[in-house]
């Protein structure tokens, strides 16, 4: 328990590095080019109306919670339509996966981050095009406007390369979620997960909500926070590192998690794609949060 | 060592890759019960996997790093000995860098950065020079100063590069460091990096190469770094003779073919690289005829990533920690799960997590390579193919 409290209570920056140790070398990869296909497509969400979102300051109110058994009424209402659709997942187990699915992938749409503490910029971006969802253009200073410019302001990460802006910051993970719900193109719910521990009910949530999201055709979003000597994300240096990733599908029955990574621009040796054990994934958010 | 009531939540997780190991398992080191159930070295691989035998645990016992209670430390170098390493020694939320000698029970600091400063990821060694950064902010890029210190006791760490304003698209930074010479990519305005080469005794900055590039190192005299036509696209290794500094250098045909190197690493004769996936682990070195496969994991579940090379040992880190002996064709599991490595001349140093809660303490330890005898052969186990290929220049 008090294990518990002391990762949530843990607080800092995304796109961000504290006390460094070892490092990396190679070269940039290639992006796969096969692109994936939404498994479970569902009409219902077709027939949605895409609406002129709101701007910047319009966004509605962060919908996070803070435990893995919670969810807000309007995610709970989201899954019930899910449960209808008849896409929802069933019991799964870290180690042998969900029985609701074998695999399932949306748009692969993964970009560089424009700037070095734009991950949250860009995996927004990155999630909001699997979502068919509402994207702007944005200017900072002289740059030219661009997707990542326009989500940048959304969610207050600050200027390219801004040095003292944290990154996207503790404070825009709140954001995110407000502007994945305002921009969405599904009508749907967003919640943000805060995840206490990388063991148990956290894993197999993680699980079942992967599964559900990616059926119905959503993205979702995550932090990650790594620690040295613990598990990092594919070609990331043995660092403290703090960063927002998109989350495009699952394999093996979801014991696999397939992921979007717009580092490729801070590292040269991460992928643009990655898979991923999913108990390790959740490792690596845990004391962060993720988006479904 | 893994603490009793942590390592058993440790244990309790690391269950699940015990079920999932078919054969060939391992033991964890410096721990009361045989814990670690390694890998198969799986069909595409050349090396096995091997327990590790009891000559190793007992020297990775004996190059255990003593640990305060509450002191968390990070080995970022070792001497080429293994008599001293060099380790973000975190106390009560404070940082310094320090260099550890006899066996751990000397500690001696190095620096201590001003508050609201933090220790980067720059760090390297040549065996004398011990080179590292520091940062005022905590984003992955950010304004960022170079240090030396001379473990040879002749100057204190002073600061000898600095970047005020990095462009957006900088990467993060990182060193390389061999006869007094340091090398690093830095981030220019149009997008790609310039790679410098700073020699710590005439006090001389030049810029090399300015095109997309990825980590510079140091192999011997010559500098190697991936470069691309344009960011992510393909890169392939090019070379510089004379520490950077003379013509290009034709690179050993294995070399030269190698595809979007990942996690380059050499000391100048061995060199260890990961495939573009990171599942598949290669190894050349001077004399050989072509590349070996070291290891082959399945990517969606495994990586191959933070190699380091001592001697005839190669190291690798994916969800544990493993050493390849070159002399024997096999390698072993040396932690329970995760951690990180470091090697300089012939020795390696090994830190891993002693629970999965982030932030808490780590088991470290330092071996030398002559205290690792040869790992068991593995059955069908062949020569390493000779040919007569041209030696890198060293220094």
């Amino acid at each position: 328990m008090e294990r518990i409290k002391r990762l949530t209570a843990i607080v800092g920056a995304a796109c961000a590095l504290a006390t460094g140790v070892g490092g990396v070398a190679g070269a940039a990869a290639s992006a796969p080019a096969a692109i994936g296909s939404a498994t479970g497509y569902d009409p219902y969400y077709q027939l949605k109306i895409q609406l002129d979102r709101p701007g910047a300051d319009g966004f509605a109110a962060d919908r996070g919670t803070q435990t893995p058994y919670v969810m807000s009424a309007g995610k709970a209402a989201a899954l019930k339509a899910h449960t209808r659709l008849g896409v929802t997942p069933h019991s799964c187990n870290p180690y042998t996966g969900c029985t609701g699915g074998v695999a399932g992938s949306v748009a692969m749409t993964q970009q560089g981050q424009e700037a070095n503490n734009w991950c949250g910029p860009a995996s927004l971006v990155e999630t909001l095009r699997q979502d068919g969802g509402y994207i702007g253009s944005g200017t900072w200073g002289t740059s030219r406007a661009t997707a990542q410019g326009w989500a940048a302001r959304v969610l207050g990460t600050g200027y390219p390369g801004g040095s003292g802006t944290g990154g996207t910051g503790w404070n825009q993970q709140d954001a995110f979620s407000s502007a994945l719900n305002s921009y969405n193109n599904h009508g749907g719910y967003y919640d943000k997960v805060s995840v206490g521990s990388p063991y148990g009910d956290y894993v197999t949530d993680f699980m079942t909500r992967m599964e559900s999201d990616i059926n119905t055709g959503w993205g979702m979003a995550a932090v990650a926070y790594e620690v040295p000597n613990g598990p990092h994300l594919v070609g990331h240096p043995n660092s403290t590192i703090y960063h927002f990733f998109n989350i495009y599908g699952y394999d093996d029955s979801a014991s696999t998690t397939k992921y979007e990574d717009s580092a490729t621009t801070v590292w040269s040796s991460v992928p643009p794609y990655s898979n991923y054990n999913t108990s390790t994934l959740v490792e690596i958010i845990s004391g962060r949060q993720y988006y479904w | 060592m893994v603490g009793s009531t942590t390592g058993s939540r440790l244990r309790a997780v690391f269950l699940g890759a015990v079920l999932l190991c078919a054969s060939a398992c391992t033991t964890a080191p410096h721990h009361p019960q045989p814990v670690a159930a390694g890998r198969p070295s799986s069909s595409g691989g050349d090396f096995c996997s091997v327990d590790t035998p009891r000559e190793w645990t007992t020297a990775e016992a004996v190059g255990l790093l003593p640990h305060a209670k509450n002191e968390i430390v990070s080995t970022v170098a070792v001497s080429a000995d293994g008599s001293a390493s060099y380790a973000a020694d975190s106390i009560g939320g404070a940082t310094s860098l320090v260099q550890f000698t006899d066996h751990g029970r000397h500690k001696h600091t190095i620096f201590t950065p001003p508050a609201g400063t933090y220790f980067g990821a720059g760090y390297s060694f040549d065996g004398r020079w011990l080179i590292f950064s520091t940062t005022t902010v905590q984003d992955v890029v950010g304004p960022w100063k170079l240090y030396a210190w001379d473990s040879a006791g002749h100057l204190g760490p002073h600061e000898f590069a600095h970047e005020d304003d990095p462009v957006p698209t900088s990467r993060a930074l990182q060193t390389s460091t061999t006869a007094g010479k340091v090398t690093w990519a830095q981030g220019i305005a149009d997008g790609g990096q310039a790679i410098h080469v700073f020699d710590l005794v005439s006090g001389r900055d030049r810029v090399v190469r300015q095109a997309h590039v990825g980590r510079p190192l140091f192999a011997g005299t010559t500098l190697v770094w991936p470069e691309a036509a344009a960011p992510d696209t393909p890169a392939r290794l090019k070379a510089l003779s004379d520490y950077g500094l003379g013509a290009p250098y034709d690179l050993p045909e294995p070399l030269r073919r190698i595809g979007e190197p990942q996690n380059l690493a050499t000391d100048g004769v061995t060199w260890a690289w990961a495939s573009p996936d990171f599942g598949t682990l290669y190894a050349w070195r001077t004399g050989w005829a072509d590349s070996e496969t070291i290891h082959t994991t399945d990517a969606r579940h495994d990586h191959v990533e933070w190699m380091a090379v001592a001697g005839d040992l190669v190291t690798w880190t994916g969800n544990a920690t493993y050493i390849a002996d070159l002399r024997s064709h096999s390698f072993t599991r040396v932690t329970p799960a995760y951690g990180g490595s470091v090697a300089f001349g012939k020795a390696i140093g090994v830190g891993y997590p002693d629970t999965l809660d982030k932030g808490g303490t780590e088991t470290d330890f330092v071996v030398k390579e002559a205290a690792l005898p040869p790992l068991p052969n593995c059955a069908g186990w062949r020569a390493v193919p000779q040919g007569a290929v041209a030696n890198l220049p060293t220094s």
